[in-house]
């Protein structure tokens, strides 16, 4: 039968009554039993000073028991949060129980030679932590025989009588086991060295403070454990990288944007068949990319592989060229919902703590090529990036939108500067440019226009009119492109100067 | 300056004697003291400063060394002071200038003062503790390098020796031994130096110290008052007001070659809870208030009556009584290095370092 994690403590209450400390007299007891971790044999009234905390201090009866030596002894070994102080005789301690009761610290009374005292408490002592040893090397043990990451935190979990376990890095939680955590937790943590020491690992326990745990124990079970983690944990990853080659090489294939998605499978058909795709079978791509434009982080695909195990675990992620792909088979378009829902609310919040966002292809009845949705979901993801981190885009909701977020804004508006100077340098710029751009979004409509920007028809038409005079081109049919996406633009910018 | 002493002053220094010592039987002080003034009436005495007298004279402390026994127990003859001075100075070949307490409390600190009487000597306003010690060693001139001997031993039998001796801890031995065998005390008179040395290694102003002490404890004022001005007199401070809860036996053994009566009074402070435990060897060594050492021999403790300001013996203090325990600081040769190997607790068996030293 496992042992339970305290019984490897011990305490005052416990040797006395079935301890080392049975032949004593206790001339004083706290309330509380103290935790005893070590014991010292002091000739030096200057040694107690240095001793640990939970330390019984035994005084040798060389040094004598008189009440002043036993009164001083008290002190010190209060200061220094003693267990238990043990004095040789009773008759000159009597007078020193009042300061005992008043310190709060026990006082014990042996008729023994103290030294045969300490020598058999420091043996149980010594055999408590041999039991220590003892399971510890018996829950090395037990996780070095999971293969599995799951497997592992589970069983450290139970080992901990079901306590929360979880690997995280950056606060993220990327794995769990055992009971959720709550607010008065004790949280232990032991780092999970990763070669590549650019990611941060930690191994976090979370343990009920009122239970019996000792926390040092939870401690090194936590990092005898630590192996057993990173062994399953690159294992998963080692088996990740090799089941997801057949997805990268759809990212590695489609090297030719021009290319319809007819022409990349009639190229690449008799491969595809090798990699284990097989035609007609319908999928989403998602591309999981940086927030930042040039900030490819190879290092988190063992951190992303973790997270996407809580979407699915069945579709293997790859790390591919400007960030990560993985197809997910979607028999009709409700899982292709579904897919995007779990995304949005599992990783959503991790992705953002990473700066990533997530971009998905459409689901189409007719099935389109695999090279066809991997260029949707790449282009969603870096749509999503105007976004901001944590964004999860669908295709299926952007559209001929996408376009808009090619645009090189910067120079846009450098065309406005140039082309359309009175208007830029005019006080009332931003209500001009709502108007023109709403007047365009609604197709020419001034009615239309002025019922969404809860305007009286005739001032709209007026601001429109102030428009042309400031040389806005809103009567040629062939320019009014080019004035809807510089209004579009301009009104971009308003609005994030106005937000920041 | 020379000052005649008057019968006033001799009550007013019995009062500061026992104060400075709180000693387990002031008898022998009261004697002293009766036998001083009854004296005084047909002859003057004279307390001099180191100052008045010229540098080479030969000056010789005088003191009563006991074992075990109590003065008042086997009353001195009378002439075994002067059996002593007489010693010395045939042993030296030169007169005696003046004498000066071996101590500046308990009966040492007042015996001088008959001694002056009996050979007309002056008595120095000076001695060579600022205090009293058990041991003759404990002494300032011992730090300063001033010889111990030759020591002149008179018990009351008549018998008489004169112990040259250069460490002042073999001395310690010697004189012990001689002093069981003289009948538990014996008069002795040693140091004997030139006024220049008692004037550089010696503690001044010991007799009218005690004077002025005298003076504050028998003046009809407050408590409170007696105690403001003896702090202002002596830095003296108060540990605690508290009251005896505990007294443990006077059976205890010390380690031999001190003379001792060890025992612990424990008290419990009132107001605030605090547990104060008083170390007694003769005189209290050591106060622990929560076991945390607040005084330790070199450091004088008293213990005045809480109602009356008068000094409390350690053989009254009955468990009930609420007493004031007061510390004052030595002299300050005490708190050197050399001066608390000396008298540091563990000089007195006690295994405690002195704060100062731990500090220093």
């Amino acid at each position: 039968m496992r042992r339970s994690k305290n019984e490897t403590r011990l305490d005052v209450a416990g040797l006395l009554a079935h301890g080392s400390l049975r032949g004593t007299t206790p001339l004083y007891l706290t309330p509380s039993s103290g935790l005893i971790e070590s014991v010292v044999l002091v000739s030096q009234l200057e040694a107690i000073r240095q001793v640990r905390p939970n330390t019984v201090v035994v005084l040798t009866s060389e040094m004598g028991s008189g009440g002043w030596l036993v009164s001083a002894a008290l002190r010190h070994a209060w200061e220094r949060r003693a267990s238990a102080v043990v004095v040789a005789g009773s008759a000159y301690a009597s007078a020193a129980v009042g300061l005992a009761e008043r310190l709060g610290i026990t006082l014990l009374a042996t008729d023994g030679e103290p030294a045969a005292l300490a020598l058999a408490l420091a043996a149980e002592i010594g055999a408590a932590l041999s039991v220590v040893d003892a399971e510890l090397a018996r829950v090395a043990r037990t996780v070095a025989k999971d293969t599995t990451l799951g497997d592992v935190l589970k069983t450290i979990s139970r080992e901990l009588d079901g306590s929360g376990v979880s690997l995280e890095h950056d606060g993220v939680v990327l794995a769990s086991a055992g009971m959720p955590p709550r607010e008065t937790d004790e949280v232990i943590t032991v780092e999970v060295g990763e070669a590549n020491s650019a990611v941060r690992f930690t191994l976090t326990a979370r343990v009920p403070t009122s239970g019996v745990h000792n926390l040092r124990l939870v401690r090194s079970i936590l990092e005898v454990a630590t192996p057993s983690v990173k062994a399953a944990w690159l294992l998963e990853d080692l088996l990740s990288t090799a089941r997801a080659v057949p997805t990268a090489a759809i990212a590695g294939l489609d090297q030719d944007p021009a290319a319809s998605g007819a022409e990349f499978e009639e190229k690449h058909r008799h491969l595809l068949k090798q990699l284990g795709w097989r035609e007609g079978e319908p999928y989403v791509a998602v591309w999981f990319r940086s927030g930042q434009v040039q900030d490819h982080r190879p290092e988190l695909t063992a951190v992303l592989r973790l997270l996407w195990r809580k979407v699915t675990v069945r579709s293997p992620l790859a790390e591919v060229q400007g960030g990560w792909l993985t197809l997910v088979p979607a028999g009709e378009e409700d899982a292709s919902t579904q897919l995007e829902t779990r995304i949005r609310t599992r990783l959503g919040p991790a992705l953002a703590e990473l700066g990533l966002v997530a971009g998905l292809s459409r689901w189409q009845e007719d099935v389109p090529a695999l090279a066809l949705i991997v260029r949707e979901a790449r282009l969603s993801a870096e749509s999503a990036r105007s976004t901001g981190p944590g964004t999860v885009l669908g295709f299926a909701s952007l559209g001929v939108v996408a376009a808009t977020t090619f645009v090189d804004m910067a120079a846009v508006a450098l065309v406005a500067e140039l082309s359309l100077p009175r208007l830029m340098t005019s006080p009332d710029r931003d209500v001009i440019i709502t108007a023109v751009a709403v007047f365009l979004d609604h197709r020419g409509s001034v009615s239309l226009a002025a019922k969404t920007l809860n305007l009286h028809r005739n001032t709209l038409q007026a601001r429109l009119n102030r428009a042309r005079e400031l040389g806005v081109p809103l009567d040629i049919p062939s320019e009014l492109l080019s004035v809807h996406l510089i209004a579009k633009v301009l009104q971009r910018a308003s609005s994030s100067v106005s937000s920041t | 300056m020379s000052t005649i002493l008057t019968t006033e002053d001799i009550r007013n220094l019995r009062t500061g004697a026992h104060f400075l010592t709180c000693t387990i039987d002031p008898t022998a002080i009261y004697i002293y003291a009766e036998m001083i003034q009854r004296a005084m009436e047909d002859r003057s005495l004279e307390l001099i400063t180191v100052d008045e007298l010229a540098p080479d004279d030969l000056v010789v402390a005088v003191g009563m060394v006991t074992q075990g026994l109590f003065i008042a127990d086997m009353p001195p003859v009378g002439d075994e002071f002067l059996g002593c001075i007489r010693a010395i100075e045939a042993s030296l070949g030169r007169s005696v200038r003046a004498i000066y307490s071996l101590a500046a409390a308990n009966i040492n600190g007042i015996v001088p003062l008959m001694v002056g009487l009996q050979s007309s000597l002056p008595v120095i306003d000076s001695d060579p503790m600022g205090r009293v010690f058990p041991l003759i060693s404990q002494t300032t001139l011992n730090i300063g390098n001033v010889a111990i001997g030759p020591i002149a031993l008179m018990g009351v039998t008549g018998e008489r020796a004169v112990v040259e001796v250069e460490s002042p801890q073999r001395a310690e031995t010697l004189v012990r031994a001689l002093v069981t065998e003289l009948g538990g005390w014996a008069a002795t008179a040693m140091y004997p130096c030139s006024a220049q040395q008692l004037k550089e290694h010696g503690v001044h102003g010991s007799i009218s110290r005690m004077i002025r002490i005298g003076q504050i404890l028998d003046a009809s004022t407050s408590v409170e008052r007696k105690l403001l001005l003896l702090a202002d007199l002596l830095g003296a401070t108060r540990i605690a007001r508290a009251r005896v809860s505990h007294i443990e036996s006077l059976s205890r053994p010390s380690d031999l070659g001190l003379p001792a009566q060890p025992s612990s009074v424990t008290l419990e402070d009132e107001t605030t809870g605090r547990i104060v435990r008083l170390e007694i060897q003769n005189e209290i060594l050591l106060v622990l208030v929560d076991g945390a050492v607040t005084a330790a021999v070199p450091d004088m403790v008293t213990l005045l009556n809480s109602e009356h300001g008068t000094v409390v013996n350690i053989d009254d203090v009955q468990v009930g009584d609420v007493i004031d325990i007061m510390k004052i600081t030595a002299a300050a040769q005490w708190y050197t290095e050399a001066g608390l190997d000396l008298t540091e607790p563990k000089a007195f068996g006690i295994p405690i370092v002195h704060p100062r030293r731990r500090h220093a």
